[in-house]
């Protein structure tokens, strides 16, 4: 039974559909000359085989189109980082307070009610028969209230690999959202909601077979701790490997994504230090920062300037109450963050560093791997040396296909944290089969070769997406982040929104990933794409025109622009030479394809 | 054993929120307040006019309500609705800093608990011009006057900055049970 392949669906124009084929026609397997019956049978089960390979190679990465999609991603020599956050007329702005204001009222109206007239239903929020509350009723609100609403946009059930495709399971809900009931069948959709940067996620090709190799030569599991017998040549040869791909002399392997930054603090700060961390940092460092004991400093997102402020202000002050100094100052920056899509201002921070000499640490999950001439992060984009920064982490689970964490510094550090780290000491080490998808991915991707199957994912992506910025830009929406990030939060503010947004494209059959508060901040609720390198221009166009339709019909273009319709360079002359009046761009779909590659590749 | 019918007396008109300790000061430094940080965003000082031109506009529509008792309204409900926004409801309607905000209404979650922000200055002075602009439309009924100007204080004192943490008349008093357990020593 051959797997039902990726079709556009019938929404689209016939005469628009030939642009949107996703897979090519395979050829027809010619029978052999002799023509017996099991011959034949043979022949059939063959062919079969062989188309439902051939698709499934297409549905996790699409093979490009025209050899000139590819781009590198640098950050030009000397230009300051461009990242503008547009915003949208008061209009809309108050529009969304008043939903907001509505939804609230009527969420306390209906708990008011519901505590006195369905006292079942409030049972786990106040004591009952001895047991003590599960939630205190406010805590509990904004989950009851107001996310129950759209939990149907939340947590699908997908199958298979979320390459190029993915495979949702459908479900349906008869009781507002609290259950869901299977329907049996699948949808295949669009994949521009996981972080498969570089398209590793897939279950045929090179690395797939190196992880099937490694199971069958070390088995499964170390089923030990990496401080007992835990550890293997193919784990040093994981950790050699990383510490050469990220530029640093050592580095360390940790089993799981969220616990290095969970646990690497504790270890590297103490109660009398301080942890200067931006505000939109992730959670497990908020998380690890906590459990360490450090005092916690918070500065603006991206903000330099309030970075220096908050700088000068503990070393001059001290620690709360006594006034001592600080025994040292760690800054935690991520280099790609994740629900905005914009870079940390790495230059100015490494100038911050030289003056003050704080330590600084920077989280790398997203960036390794999505940006920079090489892959090689955030360092390599801006061609900062890494011995500017301390610590390095990352993780392997967004553009290698696999999962687990890393953390690479100099010696000294990372024999430390060897010795003292529990998330190193204590828990299991990683699993072969990840380490071999690791390695199998590091060295397709350190092949410097012009011929490089590496060099083009990373090339295809940095391509993929300027064309994706550049084209939603150019359509009216309100796009935030750096114009070489992979990571597209396109704003919705409107909470009603979220849900509608994601049900219309899932129509279209695309998979996006929907943002709100308080997730994000109150106004910005959003929607984050994210391209990769198995994506081609086919895929990308229908999903620019699925994006236009939705937006037409949503009422989401918003921007003023203010952000421009060009790359970084060109909006700043641009906004210069205009004294500051903006046009909205408000581009017709058909101009923006036919301008999209050229600008893309020449910006 | 100990005998259940002492109770504390309550000591003061005035009670206090106990000093955070270091753990609810790491809690609320590690992560953003998402519950109070939206008042210095866009369009948050313009959703306060916006609403009371609403209400007034919806006062002023319903049959026989005069245009004295329709600004009275207007001044009395933005009062009241502000009061239980800012100055009732404690605690965030999320978990996100580890319970560290329960205590605290969402006026000293405000900045960090910093005073004299723009943020607070503006939303101090508003309900002060609400009141001038009701009792001015009101033609300075003396009645009408008196209900402003009560209305007007039970929202103006809790924002002041010697009320910080304070709590005045039992209003948003902690419970006993809760004062018993902060008194005993860590």
């Amino acid at each position: 039974m051959a797997q039902a392949d990726f079709v556009s669906p019938t929404s689209i124009d016939v005469s628009e559909k030939k642009e949107v084929e996703f897979h090519k026609k395979v050829d027809h397997v010619e029978n052999p000359p002799l023509s017996t019956e099991s011959a034949k049978l043979e022949a059939e089960e063959v062919a079969a085989e062989k188309l439902n390979s051939e698709h499934l190679l297409e549905n996790e990465f699409a093979p490009i189109t025209d050899p000139t999609h590819r781009r590198v991603s640098k950050n030009p020599d000397g230009a300051e980082l461009f990242q503008f956050e547009d915003e949208p007329s008061y209009y809309y702005v108050v529009a969304t307070y008043l939903t907001y204001l509505v939804l609230i009222i009527i969420g306390h109206v209906r708990d008011f009610f519901g505590k006195r007239f369905h006292k079942d239903d409030y049972k786990y929020l106040k004591d009952n028969d001895g047991y003590a509350p599960l939630y205190n009723h406010f805590d509990n609100f904004y989950v009851r209230r107001l996310q129950h609403r759209i939990n149907d946009c939340f947590s699908r059930p997908t199958m298979g690999v979320p390459g190029r495709v993915i495979r949702l399971m459908n479900r349906y809900s008869t009781d507002s959202n609290s259950t869901f009931k299977l329907t049996g069948d699948t949808s295949l959709a669009l994949n521009v909601s996981s972080y498969n940067y570089l398209g590793f996620a897939q279950s045929h090709g090179p690395c797939a077979t190196k992880v099937e190799e490694a199971m069958q030569k070390y088995g499964l599991s170390t089923c030990s701790s990496n401080a007992i017998c835990g550890t293997y040549g193919l784990h040093k040869e994981v950790e050699e490997l990383t510490a050469n791909f990220v530029g640093k002399p050592a580095a360390l392997v940790f089993s799981q994504g969220f616990s290095t930054n969970a646990t690497v603090f504790s270890t590297l700060m103490c109660p009398g230090s301080l942890i200067i961390s931006d505000e939109l940092n992730h959670t497990s460092i908020r998380f690890g920062a906590r459990l360490s004991g450090a005092n916690i400093r918070v500065y603006k997102h991206n903000d330099m300037t309030d970075l220096e402020r908050v700088l000068r202000e503990v070393i001059s002050q001290g620690q709360p109450r006594t006034h001592r100094p600080y025994s040292k100052i760690l800054v935690v920056i991520e280099g790609l963050y994740s629900m905005e899509g914009n870079f940390c201002d790495l230059p100015k921070v490494v100038e911050l560093k030289n003056r003050y000499k704080f330590y600084l640490f920077i989280d790398e999950a997203h960036s390794i791997g999505a940006i920079g001439p090489r892959g090689g992060g955030i360092c390599d984009y801006f061609g900062i040396s890494t011995d500017h920064v301390d610590i390095l982490m990352g993780t392997f689970t967004k553009s290698f296909g696999a999962a687990g964490g890393y953390i690479s510094a100099t010696p000294n550090i990372i024999n430390k944290l060897r010795v003292t780290n529990p998330g190193y000491v204590y828990a299991e080490s990683m699993s072969p089969a990840v380490l071999a998808q690791i390695k199998s991915s590091f060295l397709e991707i350190m092949d410097n070769s012009p011929t490089s199957a590496g060099l083009e994912r990373i090339e295809r992506l940095a391509f993929n997406s300027r064309y994706i910025r550049l084209g939603l830009k150019r359509l009216g929406f309100i796009i935030f982040g750096n114009d070489d990030s992979p990571v597209v939060p396109l704003l919705l503010y409107n909470p009603g929104k979220i849900n509608a947004f994601s049900h219309e494209m899932l129509k279209r059959g695309i998979a996006v990933v929907v943002v709100g508060y308080p997730a994000c901040p109150l106004l910005t609720s959003r929607v984050r794409f994210c391209f990769s390198a198995s994506h081609n221009k086919a895929d990308m166009d229908y999903f620019l025109r699925a994006c236009d339709e939705v937006g037409e019909k949503l009422q989401l273009k918003f921007s003023t622009g203010a952000a421009g319709e060009d790359v970084g360079k060109t909006n700043v002359e641009k906004m210069k030479k205009n004294q500051g009046w903006f046009k909205p761009p408000r581009w017709k779909i058909e101009d923006v394809l036919k301008h999209g590659v050229h600008d893309a590749l020449t910006q | 054993m100990g005998s259940s019918s002492s109770r504390r007396r309550s000591s003061s008109l005035v009670t206090k929120v106990p000093k955070p300790t270091i753990d609810d000061r790491l809690d609320q430094g590690s992560a953003t307040n998402y519950n109070s940080n939206w008042v210095n965003y866009k369009g948050a000082w313009v959703i306060h006019i916006v609403l009371i031109a609403a209400l007034r506009l919806i006062f002023h529509a319903i049959p026989s309500v005069s245009r004295e008792l329709a600004w009275t309204l207007t001044n009395l409900t933005y009062m009241a609705g502000s009061f239980i926004m800012f100055h009732w409801v404690t605690g965030t309607p999320f978990e996100f800093n580890g319970g560290a905000y329960d205590r605290l209404t969402m006026w000293e979650q405000l900045d960090e608990g910093n005073q004299y922000t723009p943020a607070r200055k503006y939303l101090l002075v508003l309900p002060i011009i609400l009141f001038l602009m009701s009792t001015h439309y009101t033609h300075y009924n003396g009645w009408m006057f008196l209900v402003n100007i009560w209305a007007l204080f039970m929202v103006l004192i809790p924002k002041l900055p010697a009320v910080h943490r304070k709590r005045i008349f039992g209003i948003q008093k902690l419970s006993l049970r809760d004062d018993d357990n902060d008194s005993i020593p860590r």
